[in-house]
């Protein structure tokens, strides 16, 4: 990138479907997640000439924009922080859910958007951007254990959601 | 068929997050223990689900210039949009 505008607009195309995307699924508000955008990428650019061009510069910006939008969160207090379920719980198997119709889809999307951000986020990082447990690890600043249970107790949620779906919280 | 296999541990095999030496053993074990695979998968079906739900939806063309122009303007020295 080095300065050079054009490169940096080539970034920008690349990048933004994912920034956007991963910041309005954690914050779940469109002005918020567009300022965001705008944040992740302000920084990029600011930092271009000590970013290492042998790391990943979509982990990166990944990174960034998770940690952004959970700042986002706890500064604006706009959701319940703590987890739903006690992390020490043993939880029995519940069905997984078998192959699903559209319908089903959004169903889960919004079951996604409704879970806690420590489930929402560890989920999308693993089944949208396919990161490893370590690299989400890293992204979050959590061990690996940790995330392996965020991920079995946010499918847990999820497929209670599915079976579901009207559930009306009081 | 004693099983001493923890759901925990499909949970890691389904997400290609076992060692290969712990993942071949897992995969042996499912061949003799019908809950298990069983299990396995159904969980292989719910990540199949995950993933085709929630791909990224990408925005429209308005919307990606009008971030772009919001950020180029504050990048010095600017852009040419």
């Amino acid at each position: 990138m080095d300065g050079d505008p054009a490169a940096f607009k080539t970034l920008f195309r690349a990048a933004i479907n994912h920034v956007y995307w991963l910041a309005y699924n954690i914050v779940k508000n469109k002005q918020m997640a567009e300022d965001i955008v705008q944040e992740v990428f302000l920084k990029i650019y600011q930092m271009r000439e000590q970013i290492d061009p042998y790391r990943s510069l979509h982990f990166l910006i990944m990174k960034m924009t998770t940690n952004l939008a959970i700042d986002q969160i706890r500064k604006t207090s706009r959701e319940n922080w703590g987890p739903y379920l006690d992390e020490t719980e043993d939880i029995s198997d519940s069905e997984a859910a078998d192959e699903i119709t559209l319908t089903q889809q959004i169903t889960l999307q919004q079951g996604l958007y409704d879970l806690p951000v420590i489930y929402r986020s560890v989920l999308l990082l693993k089944y949208t951007y396919d990161f490893s447990y370590q690299q989400i690890a890293e992204i979050l600043g959590i061990s690996v254990p940790a995330v392996a249970l965020r991920i079995k107790r946010g499918k847990e949620m999820l497929r209670l959601k599915l079976k579901d779906p009207v559930d009306e919280k009081s | 068929m004693h099983c001493d296999v923890k759901p925990e541990a499909l949970y890691r095999l389904v997400d290609r997050e076992l060692p290969p030496s712990e993942a071949l053993r897992i995969e042996g074990h499912l061949k003799g223990c019908p809950k298990c695979q069983s299990l396995y998968e159904r969980l292989l079906v719910e990540n199949r689900n995950l993933i085709r739900s929630l791909k990224v939806k990408p925005l429209d063309e308005y919307e990606i210039r009008s971030l772009e122009k919001r950020l180029l303007l504050h990048i010095d020295p600017p852009c040419s949009s």
